[in-house]
Order: structure tokens, then C-alpha cells, then sequence
């Protein structure tokens, strides 16, 4: 007796011939997971190899550009006091600038960080110590004799700090 | 840079080094390096504590305090660690090559990005104005440090947590002045371990080494990445911890059995708490979040089941005990956000639908400006490849935290009218996504370190 499989028997005519088999092509999950990971693989190398360019050029483009203009911080004009203001916790900053524009607000920001922890009060008049920070030297003179402030130190960016000898402060 | 600056890192680093060893008990040695990076990150995050509580008892810097402090941490540690010694794993000639050539790759492009930095080497423009000031302030203030958080300050943002001021403020501890060098060597330290614990996690799934390079050389050349990362802000903190969090997590639930992974998760939350107010806002939805995906919690006795309540208790307790400082800088320092209107009920300045339009248009610019360099593009189609490994029973954490987060984000834009809003979005949104950056690619990346997709080789023997 003639054993014939399932498949076998399926897969024939009346006549005996074989019929052709319809293969559907699938991917199996396995093979799509390959594929996705395939591709985001790819993708990163490239990205990778784009990053390294841009990075290189970007460097290089800062490089010169501080060789032309070293990093400037406007903050360190106001450096060289801290030793008299050991002890102070707020003093006053009496300015003739506009501090509502940009690099004057950028500027006092700046004098805030590097005398930290001191703090810069634009309220200035009840202070002991006072920080003029003034456009021309005349106008720094002119502010000392009308408020009669005593002159403690100028520093060489041409920043003053003067004793406010009205103040509470002094006083007591 | 010398020794004195260095130390306060290393001493960091062996205490973290101990103390998690006494956590974890895992001594695979493929587990060897993300663990390594995770010690330093957990070290300085204790030392940050430790600094805080310099303030709150001393009320204020107190040098002797602080270093007494890590001796007595430190000789604990190492008592414990003695009496419970665990012998170093074995390494095989490949992992040895794999950890080397990883180490001089990482290192390489870490020196590039430190000389980048160093074009700005007093940071970017928060940098000093709010992070560094407030470090200076904790450092030379005395028992005037208060002073910073004067809501005329208002431009230094004194309710943001101090993590970072901190952590810089126990860098200076072993020199006389406050200087630059140490915030720029606290961003640089961590910009490293982030690459570091990209590396050393996707390795330590399946020993792919090129695959688990790809994410961490993908950030370390990013330009726009290695500016924001050394601009010595508090945002690569942020960056560290989270990704720590989220792959003790994902790890845990793997190594189902491990309480040490809870204990972990829960620390890294709270020390990501006291990073940012956004980090405070990130740890309290993921700890609602698994609070009410129980199953996220690593530490079922089964894959898929809910934990036990020891394992809850524990994790809750570290949680608890790693938000200390950032509950006690809320309630009792923080003079509130001076930089907040309600769009809401405001009548001068409502919220208005163009606000709305205006941060969804911003969004997707953003995530396709040019500055990013396709970075994003590159996570969402990479989501969508793998959509259901991501989006799959084991990540589902991963969404959860990230997308309920980036929509309070964006909401908080929505309601907050107190700025300008295309500036605002201008000077900020880039950071929010520079923050979730590191976690987005651990999460396509971890599914394609695995050994075999389908199984959990990440489950121990």
C-alpha cells in the first residue's frame, strides 16, 4: 500500500500531476526585527560620521576665533575689591549708565557674580560702601564731591569704591 | 587642575564605589563598568547631601565638618565592605579588549569635548548667574549664605534646588578660593559618566560593543551636545541621574529578585529631585507612576507580577530618604518661584491659544532644527522601527515617565505667562530636550543590546 502524505495528496490533480504551489513570500518577525535594527544601526553610523565632520569644523572655527578675540567676561572689571569688602554683605552701586540696556545689564550681572558673595544694590544711598561704576573718571569725581563719599580704591578698569559716610551703616 | 582639585572627586568616587557595592551584589564583570560610573554619580550626589547638612546643622560652610564627614563615611564603608568582601569577577580576554578600547575611544573624544569647553570657561550665560553664584555664595557667604535666596535676586532663580552648587562647593573644599576650574570639572565629569553608563549598561546586556558604543560616540561628537554639556549647567546632573534611574528600573525588573536595584531606583530619583525644579517635577511623576504600575517595580518574585510590600517599602524608603534634602530646601529655604503668573486667572497676561500654537509649532521645530543635526529624527523613526520592543511590557516605564513629563513641560510653558514666550522657548526648550536626550537613546538602544530579542538575557542564571 502507497503511503502518501497530506501535503502530498493536496498538491496533486485527478490526473497525478503535481500543482504548482503558491508560495507566499513572509517575513517573519525575527527577520523584520533584523531589518529595523539593520537600519537604525546604519543610520547612527552615518549620523556618526556626520557629527565627527561638523564637530571637527566647529572646533576649528572657535579655535581661531578666540585666537583673534580671547573670552572676554565684563564681570572681571569689577575684580580686585573683594579684600575690603571681607565683611559686607549688601553694598550700594551708583552707576550713569542705562542698566535697562542690554550690555550695562549684562555688565552689572556680571559684577554681581564675580563679588558674590556681596550683594549689588541699585538702592545705593543707606550703604556703608558704595561701587561706582561710571562711563568717564570726571563723572566718578563729580559723584564723589556731590555725595561727599570717601574714596577707598580704583581699580585699574577704573572702578571705584567709595565709604558713604551719610549711611546708617557708618554711623554706628 | 592638581591634586587638591581632584581629590573631593575621588574621594566621592571610592565612597559611591562602596557604597555600592553594598547595594548591589552583582559581580558579573561586564556589570563592572556601569557600575563604576553609577559610584561616582551616586558618591557625589552623597557628598552633596552631606555638604547640606553642613548648612542645616552648622548653618553654614564648614570645612573640618564636611571633610570629618566623608573620613567617617568612608572608614564605615570600607569596615563594611571587609567584612563582607567580595572577590573581583574573572575577565575574559574579550571583555578586558571591549573595556579598554572603550575606555581610550570615550577618553578621546571626552579630551576634545574638554577642550571645547574650554572656549568658555566660565560656562554658559545660567552658568554663573544662577548655578555658580549660588555655589560662591555657599562657599564664601559664612552664615550669610542665606543672602542668595533674597527674592531681589530674582535673576539667580533662588528656588532652584542645590545639587550642583553643592556638589562644586565640595569640590573647593580641599583649596582656598572658589575657582572656575571645578564647575567646569564637575560638568566634564559628568558629560563622562553619561557617555560612560550609555556604554557600560547596553555592554553589559549582550557584549555588543559596537552597538554599545554607538549611543555614548552619538553624544560625545554631538557639537550642540558637548556645548550644552560643559556650559557647567545643571542640566547634564539632570541627564545622569535620570538615565541612572530609568536603567535601574529597567534592569531591575530583570533581575527580579535583587533589592538592590529598588534601592537604587529610588535614590537616583531623589538625588534627580534636587537637580532642577524640573528633576523635582520628573521624581514625583515617576514615583506616582509606579506607585500605580506596580509591576514597574523591580523586585516581583515573577516577571509580570506585582511586587511584594517589602520590596515597596524598600524602595519607598530610599525614595524617601534621597528627597530629604530637596523637601527641606522647599519647605524651609525657598523663597517660591518670583518668576510665575498664571495664564489662567491672570487678566494682564492670559493664556491665550496663540501661546498654545505657538510652543507646538516651536516643539517640532526644534526637534528638526538644524543644530540638533537630526539627532531627533534619527529617535523618532528609530521609536517607530521598533515599536513594539519600545513600547513593549518591559519599556513601558520609559514613555510613561519621558512623555507624561515632556507634557507637563510643555504645559508649565502654557500656564507660566510671566515671560515672553518665543523667547522663552528661544533660551529653553533646547535644554529640556538636551536633558532627555541620553535617556531616549538608552531606550532605542537597549532592545537591540540584548542577546536574543525575545527571551530576557538580562536575567541572571
Amino acid at each position: 500500500m502507497e503511503h502518501t502524505s497530506e501535503g502530498e495528496r493536496n498538491s496533486c490533480n485527478r490526473e497525478g500531476t503535481p500543482k504548482p504551489i503558491m508560495a507566499i513570500k513572509t517575513i517573519s518577525r525575527h527577520t523584520k526585527k533584523r531589518y529595523a535594527s539593520a537600519l537604525i544601526l546604519t543610520a547612527a553610523v552615518g549620523m556618526l560620521a556626520v557629527n565627527i565632520t561638523r564637530y571637527y569644523q566647529e572646533y576649528t572655527q572657535m579655535r581661531r576665533k578666540r585666537q583673534e578675540s580671547p573670552y572676554l567676561f565684563l564681570g572681571l572689571q569689577f575684580s580686585g575689591l573683594q579684600d575690603i569688602l571681607e565683611n559686607a554683605e549688601t553694598i550700594g552701586y551708583l552707576t550713569d549708565k542705562d542698566l535697562q540696556a542690554q550690555p550695562n545689564a549684562m555688565q552689572f550681572a556680571q559684577a554681581q557674580f564675580i563679588l558674590a558673595p556681596v550683594i549689588l544694590d541699585t538702592n545705593f544711598s543707606g550703604h556703608k560702601y558704595i561701587l561706582l561704576d561710571c562711563s568717564r573718571p570726571e563723572i566718578a569725581w563729580a559723584m564723589i564731591k556731590k555725595f561727599r563719599f570717601q574714596p577707598l580704591r580704583k581699580n585699574q578698569f577704573g572702578i571705584v569704591l567709595v565709604r558713604n559716610p551719610q549711611s546708617m551703616e557708618t554711623a554706628f | 587642575m592638581n591634586l587638591l582639585t581632584l581629590m573631593p572627586f575621588i574621594i566621592s568616587a571610592i565612597c559611591g564605589f562602596c557604597l555600592l557595592n553594598l547595594i548591589l551584589p552583582s559581580r558579573r564583570p561586564e556589570d563592572l563598568p556601569w557600575q563604576a560610573a553609577m559610584s561616582v554619580g551616586l558618591g557625589l550626589g552623597v557628598s552633596a547631601g552631606l555638604a547640606w547638612t553642613s548648612f542645616l546643622f552648622l548653618q553654614q560652610f564648614h570645612k573640618t565638618y564636611l571633610i570629618g564627614c566623608h573620613v567617617a563615611l568612608l572608614l564605615s564603608l570600607l569596615y563594611f565592605y571587609n567584612k563582607n568582601p567580595r572577590p573581583l569577577p574573572r575577565f575574559d580576554k574579550k571583555t578586558v579588549f571591549d573595556m579598554m578600547l572603550a575606555v581610550l575611544v570615550l577618553g578621546f573624544f571626552l579630551t576634545v569635548a574638554w577642550h571645547f569647553g574650554q572656549f568658555y570657561p566660565l560656562g554658559g550665560w545660567d552658568a554663573w548667574q544662577v548655578w555658580n553664584i549660588k555655589a560662591k555664595f555657599l562657599f564664601l557667604g559664612g552664615n550669610h549664605w542665606k543672602n542668595m535666596l533674597q527674592p531681589s535676586l530674582w535673576q539667580t532663580s533662588p528656588h532652584y534646588p542645590l545639587l550642583l552648587p553643592l556638589i562644586n562647593v565640595w569640590g573647593w573644599t580641599f583649596q582656598e578660593t572658589a575657582s572656575p576650574g571645578t564647575p567646569f570639572l564637575t560638568a566634564i565629569i559628568f558629560t563622562g559618566l553619561t557617555a560612560f553608563l550609555l556604554w557600560g549598561l547596553l555592554y553589559s546586556l549582550g557584549k555588543k560593543q559596537l552597538l554599545s558604543l554607538l549611543p555614548a560616540l552619538l553624544l560625545l561628537t554631538h557639537p550642540f551636545f558637548i556645548t550644552l554639556a560643559t556650559s557647567q549647567y545643571a542640566d547634564i546632573l539632570f541627564s545622569f541621574y535620570l538615565t541612572a534611574a530609568l536603567s535601574c528600573q529597567r534592569k531591575g525588573l530583570a533581575h527580579s529578585n535583587d533589592q538592590g536595584y529598588n534601592v537604587l531606583f529610588g535614590v537616583f530619583l531623589g538625588i534627580l529631585a534636587f537637580s532642577k525644579p524640573e528633576g523635582t517635577l520628573l521624581a514625583l511623576q515617576a514615583f506616582l507612576l509606579t506607585v500605580m504600575m506596580k509591576k514597574m517595580l523591580p523586585g516581583a518574585g515573577r516577571p509580570g507580577s506585582a511586587p511584594p510590600r517589602r520590596a515597596q517599602g524598600i524602595w519607598i524608603a530610599s525614595f524617601c530618604l534621597a528627597m530629604m534634602p530637596t523637601v527641606i530646601f522647599n519647605v524651609f529655604y525657598s523663597p517660591g518661584n518670583q518668576t510665575f503668573i498664571n495664564g489662567l486667572s491672570s487678566w494682564d497676561h492670559p493664556a491665550s491659544l496663540d501661546r498654545l500654537k505657538m510652543i507646538s509649532a516651536f516643539l517640532l521645530m526644534e526637534l528638526k532644527s538644524l543644530k540638533w543635526r537630526g539627532i531627533w529624527i534619527f529617535i523618532l523613526a528609530g521609536l517607530f522601527l521598533q515599536s513594539k520592543a519600545c513600547f513593549g511590557k518591559q519599556y513601558r516605564f520609559f514613555p510613561g515617565v519621558l512623555l507624561i513629563y515632556l507634557s507637563s513641560v510643555l504645559t508649565y510653558y502654557y500656564v507660566n505667562t510671566y515671560f515672553e514666550i518665543g523667547w522663552w522657548l528661544q533660551v529653553s526648550l533646547h535644554r529640556i530636550l538636551f536633558t532627555l536626550l541620553p535617556a531616549f537613546l538608552l531606550w532605542i538602544f537597549w532592545p537591540l543590546s540584548l542577546k536574543e530579542p525575545d527571551t530576557r538575557p538580562d536575567e541572571p542564571a
